[in-house]
């Protein structure tokens, strides 16, 4: 028995550098496989009601963006109008799946329909703030674009947008203060002496 | 001749004859092109001292031209120019060859602020300049920046002028610096351009104890503002947002160093204290002129202020009572610029009110504002009440803020938006700065008042202006003993810091008319609709890209060859506008190829998208900004007005 139990030595248990390869595999397998901005791979849920926990969604393996380009040209053979509350959750899944290219394109082409909280989503993606990187597909906040959206929201009415463009003007008054070039050239739209 | 009588055929003929002559009288010329192109024009700036005759001849009759005018070129012979302000066809007259400036590319220098980066200095010679450059010899180069600084250049310093010490900002200054050629560099490890401008020295005719006196008249020059607050129970909001711009605008005149030449005062004023006699007092001085100068000092007393409890039971306050007491009670003598600014909600009462305490009309209460050479500036807040007549007010505050040649000061602040408010006043007080900074930075030609008091400030502003005209003067540092300073020089600078390389010391600029401007944000927002379309379905952007093409080209012959080729940008598909086409700069929209868009990420199409939209809303910021439009030989602007964008700006 003795015997039996040193040739076991090479079992994991009790030969540490298997445990190190393990280690190692396992590592590889994180880079590989692991979450990517903008480019999640691994997914627990893919599409609601799919039990998918613990496997690797095929269909994640596409570049970023194309799962919301194929589902957007998928709206647009289904004709008008489109199913906007529907596809906004959907672009929140993305989301939260860290898919966050698919997520920016489907709430952009939400909010290119006028539906008002993918409008607020874009602007607040922006906002210089309330910008959070770990949210956002891009590097930087963008006050010109959280400026739009804004704007498109208190035209439709929504009064939260309105405090929000006093918001981004204090914001760039204090920034153009520091020196910030863009900050002054986003003031140009606020400043008077302007005729439409 | 009896026309009865002449057959219908000859009638026809004698129509058609007429029609033809003045279709001929009728039909405009057109300036002459620029070499090679086919809708850009030959242009040229007028230096100082340059005369528009009405024939080429010296003998005819000749007025002055505004320095570094941009002028159209119509005619050319040996000697002259026939020139216009406009492209339309209306010439102005005849200006001598040499007082004028080529400047086809329309390019133009402007500074950066140099608090965190040295000075610009310009070269006599180019040789002397590329070596430095070449060579990469900082040492050299901050000696000889030392002793220009200093003001003891050795005498045969290759340094001809410098930058001034102030900042001016090109978009509440304009100024001209032509670019006349540039070419591209290393400073460093950093890619530059050697750029060669003209500018015009300081002061031209002043000798040396002139232009001493005329430094310390500049350095002298004081505005004083003077607020005068409506403190009834409405105006809470707008008394917090005056302190915070008065704030910010104090922090701006510290940064600039005009601490003691820029102060302000505030008075503060009710209503009929019969009437209300809860309201305390009718008008109360927080802070004079004087005491203004320091921010300390102004805060301390503008802190006290705060809004009536109580209400003064009418929308007609007492405006006039506390413009009065600001005219009166202040030191005005200690100002060159005086500026009265009142903020209000409420009309103001009249001479026929009996509950008025002055008893002066609006045209009285304006005499008594210009006889001591102030303008009145009115910020009426038309907050939305059924009660308040804001029609009346408005038409009342207009004549009391008229100021004669020039049209009146007043500001109708819609629904009484604070945010609003708060931008029209920071503007006003920064502009205010700003004239007193434009005089302290190039010492233009500044006579301290002499005259009437009827007579000054606004109108001796403007009058200033016209003198100094569209450039910048420099310190000129080569002036030899006895002999006058050149109406204009050429010299050469580099356009980044010398010994940072990686900062940038000036902006280039090419001036661009506000129908070019126009055209070119319309081209670029058809491009952006397509790259929207394009993120979302890629498939058929490529497509669509060249269809545009064919539409905005301006030659849309030349697009289908173009566009073949996979490496083919926006740029050769037909998209760049002929008045951007040769400046040294192409901008990543221009450059962009269909091969590199279809290589992309999702993400990195987005961001060209945004970069794209940024610079739409820029560009249509400014078309709008009216203010900021200069139109060469005046008047109001127009498609022909102008204003320098930043290379970096375009597409």
């Amino acid at each position: 028995m003795s015997d039996s139990n040193e040739a076991g030595s090479s079992s994991p248990r009790q030969n540490p550098l298997i445990w190190i390869a393990l280690v190692v595999v396992g590592l590889i397998l994180f880079v590989f496989f692991g979450g990517e901005r903008g480019q999640s791979m691994m997914s627990r849920t893919v599409d609601a009601g799919e039990e998918t926990a613990g496997t690797i969604e095929r269909s994640l393996l596409a570049p970023p963006g194309m799962r919301a380009r194929e589902y957007i040209e998928q709206l647009r053979d289904n004709g008008e109008p489109y199913p906007l509350d529907v596809a906004y959750d959907k672009a929140d899944q993305y989301l939260v799946e860290g898919s966050l290219a698919d997520a920016h394109l489907l709430y952009f082409f939400v909010a290119r329909e006028d539906h008002l909280p993918a409008i607020m989503k874009m602007a607040e993606m922006s906002d210089p703030t309330l910008f959070q990187a770990q949210n956002s597909l891009l590097d930087h906040a963008d006050v010109i674009q959280a400026y739009k959206w804004y704007q498109k929201a208190a035209e439709l009415g929504h009064q939260a947008a309105a405090a929000r463009v006093d918001g981004l003007h204090q914001w760039a008054v204090a920034e153009a203060d520091a020196g910030n070039p863009h900050a002054k050239q986003f003031l140009l739209n606020f400043q008077p002496g302007v005729t439409q | 001749m009896n026309l009865a009588l002449v057959n219908p055929l000859s009638r026809v003929l004698l129509i058609l004859g007429c029609l033809m002559i003045s279709l001929s009288v009728g039909a405009t010329s057109k300036p002459l092109l620029m070499e090679g192109k086919k809708t850009l024009y030959q242009r040229v700036l007028s230096v100082p001292d340059a005369r528009l005759y009405q024939t080429p001849t010296e003998s005819s009759d000749s007025s002055e031209i505004i320095p570094f005018s941009v002028l159209y070129v119509y005619e050319k012979s040996s000697d002259w120019i026939r020139v216009g302000y406009d492209s339309f066809g209306q010439t102005a007259g005849w200006v001598r060859r040499d007082q004028a400036i080529v400047w086809n590319q329309a390019l133009t220098v402007s500074f950066k602020d140099p608090q965190n980066i040295q000075r610009v200095m310009m070269f006599n010679r180019k040789d002397d300049l590329e070596k430095l450059v070449t060579d990469y010899d900082t040492e050299r180069y901050q000696s000889l920046y030392d002793a220009v600084v200093t003001g003891q250049p050795p005498s045969n310093s290759p340094v001809i002028a410098i930058q001034p010490e102030a900042h001016l900002e090109i978009r509440d200054n304009f100024y001209l610096v032509p670019i006349k050629q540039h070419e591209d560099v290393y400073l460093g490890s950093e890619q530059a351009r050697l750029l060669e401008i003209a500018s015009v020295p300081l002061d031209d005719s002043a000798s040396e104890s002139d232009l001493s006196n005329l430094d310390n008249a500049a350095r002298s020059y004081r505005s004083g503002i003077h607020f005068v607050i409506d403190s009834t129970q409405s105006m809470g909001p707008y008394i917090d947002r005056s302190r915070e711009v008065v704030a910010r605008v104090y922090s701006a005149i510290e940064r600039q160093g005009l601490t003691n030449q820029v102060s302000f005062g505030l008075t503060a004023y009710r209503d009929n204290l019969d009437m209300v006699p809860e309201l305390e007092y009718l008008t109360q001085r927080y802070v004079s002129l004087e005491e203004g100068t320091n921010v300390g000092q102004f805060f301390d007393r503008v802190n006290t202020l705060s809004p009536s409890d109580v209400s003064s039971r009418d929308f007609r306050e007492d405006a006039y009572a506390g413009i009065k007491s600001a005219i009166e009670d202040s030191a005005w003598d200690q100002f060159d610029a005086r500026y009265v600014v009142l903020i209000t909600d409420a009309g103001p009462r009249e001479s026929h009110d009996s509950l008025g305490d002055t008893r002066l009309s609006a045209q009285a209460i304006r005499q008594l504002a210009y006889d001591k050479g102030i303008s009145v500036w009115v910020l009426h807040l038309r907050t939305e009440s059924e009660a308040a007549n804001h029609e009346k007010a408005e038409a009342l505050y207009k004549q009391v803020s008229y100021y004669p040649g020039i049209g009146d000061f007043y500001y109708g602040v819609s629904l009484g938006q604070v945010d609003e408010f708060g931008t029209v006043l920071e503007v006003l007080a920064n502009q205010i700065t700003q004239q007193v900074l434009a005089t302290t930075n190039g010492v233009p030609p500044l006579p301290l008042p002499k005259r009437e008091a009827s007579q000054i400030q606004l109108a001796q502003l403007q009058d200033r202006v016209a003198k100094l005209g569209n450039a910048l003067r420099m310190r000129y540092l080569q002036k030899e003993s006895g002999q006058p300073l050149p109406k204009v020089f050429d010299a050469w600078m580099v356009d980044r810091d010398f010994i940072n390389p990686g900062l940038s010391a000036v902006d280039v600029r090419v001036l661009l008319t506000r129908n070019q401007l126009s055209d070119l944000k319309n081209v670029m927002q058809q491009v952006l609709e397509l790259a929207e379309e394009g993120v979302l379905s890629p498939q058929n952007f490529i497509d669509d890209l060249k269809s545009l093409a064919a539409t905005v080209s301006r030659d849309p012959s030349s697009v289908g060859g173009s566009t073949s080729g996979a490496g083919a940008n926006l740029a050769d598909m037909g998209y760049m506008r002929e008045y951007i086409e040769d400046l040294p700069y192409t901008g990543e929209v221009m450059n962009l190829t269909l091969e590199s868009w279809e290589e992309w990420s999702a993400k990195v199409q987005i961001e060209f998208m945004h970069k794209l939209e940024s610079k739409i809303n820029y560009y249509q910021a400014l078309h709008d900004h009216t203010d900021l439009w200069v139109t060469p030989g005046g008047g109001p602007v127009n498609g022909s007005s102008v204003f320098p964008v930043a290379l970096e700006l375009l597409p």
